[in-house]
């Protein structure tokens, strides 16, 4: 099997505040059954990501298995996200080591999730980034912007519900109360 | 919600004018995109030269709607086709051949495992309303501070968050 080796990415790979990462690693033959198991629990249950969604950084992530599933040899593995990227993976890696593990211990050459500087310097080897990278969001788009906005509508929508009839002074008084308590998903 | 994910081999020799080309359309609108004469409902889509065996173009895209709908506009796009044009297949690339190339089974790569912040029913036009809603109400609480009640109440009440809101009971 020929190595892997990208050679840079392009500036696609930034749209807006949105980062990609496009890595393919050569499979280690014997572990696929494995990661066959960790793919099939991952789609039973978002437990094992759980603290992954909730960091709000990381907008996807998806694995792929290259050429096809039944006789694969690569992993393919693209994640978008917004914010630092000096700082994105280290995160993830930290906060996801058993998931890590789980999944790249199945591929040539993985180095461990910790420590992250050696993680780092292994992404950039078989990271291919992308050459063209497209939303059709607004621009003031991020993950947390997103996640917030879509828990912002519908409490805003109740807000209203409860704020038709009430005289100037109350509404007044419940805005701030509502604006207080809705302050993080204000700000984002 | 729809995903699609699609490998296709590069001719020989093409690898690095199809990145070329690839890197050349960006978001500002300098060079077209095949994606900015679609409907607004490309949630990530992604074109990237990867090398396994041999180089390969990669595309994904996670979108609203139907899968054949999207990738037929796609196929009419011509940059789409001139992309594809450094490809081994379709041959030759037409509307007809590229939507029945990325439509094929067998060039399809479905993903094993996704993880992913949004998920239906949540689409892009929801998503930029809601960004639209959270920046309305950020900049309203700045200026609100200072207002008396009854001002407050009435720019609350002409908000077009508010006003939508009203028009979706109505």
């Amino acid at each position: 099997m020929p190595s892997v080796r990208p050679r840079g990415k392009g500036p696609s790979s930034q749209a807006g505040d949105w980062g990609a990462v496009t890595t393919v690693t050569p499979l280690i033959g014997w572990r696929v059954p494995w990661l066959r198991l960790v793919f099939l629990f991952g789609e039973q249950t978002t437990i094992a990501v759980t603290r992954l969604i909730h960091m709000r950084v990381i907008y996807l992530a998806r694995w792929t298995l290259l050429p096809n599933r039944r006789k694969p040899r690569y992993l393919v593995f693209e994640t978008n996200w917004t914010g630092q990227e000096q700082s994105y993976i280290p995160d993830l890696a930290e906060l996801m080591r058993v998931q890590w593990k789980s999944i790249f211990g199945s591929v040539r050459d993985f180095p461990g999730p910790v420590p992250t500087t050696r993680l780092l310097r292994y992404i950039k080897t078989v990271d291919w980034g992308t050459d063209h990278l497209w939303t059709d969001y607004d621009r003031r788009a991020t993950a947390k912007t997103v996640t917030s906005a879509l828990e912002l509508q519908p409490r805003f929508e109740r807000f209203v519900a409860r704020a038709r009839g009430m005289p100037p002074d109350l509404l007044a008084e419940e805005w701030r109360r509502f604006a207080t308590q809705s302050q993080e998903l204000l700000q984002s | 919600m729809t995903e699609v994910a699609v490998l296709t081999r590069v001719k020989p020799g093409e690898g690095e004018n199809l990145r070329d080309y690839l890197r050349g359309p960006d978001v500002h609108g300098r060079v077209p995109s095949p994606f900015a004469g679609l409907a607004k409902g490309t949630h990530l889509a992604r074109f990237v030269v990867i090398e396994t065996d041999a180089p390969h173009l990669l595309f994904t895209s996670r979108f609203d709607g139907d899968e054949r709908a999207y990738l037929k506009a796609l196929s009419e796009r011509r940059e789409a086709r001139e992309m594809f044009e450094r490809c081994v297949k379709p041959d030759p690339v037409s509307q007809a051949s590229l939507l029945a190339h990325l439509s094929d089974d067998e060039n399809q790569v479905p993903a094993s495992y996704v993880v992913a912040l949004t998920k239906p029913p949540e689409t892009v036009e929801r998503i930029n309303d809601a960004l639209g809603l959270q920046l309305e109400l950020s900049t309203f609480a700045r200026e609100a501070g200072v207002s008396t009640a009854a001002d407050l109440a009435q720019a609350f009440w002409e908000l077009p968050s508010v006003q939508r809101v009203l028009d979706g009971w109505a």
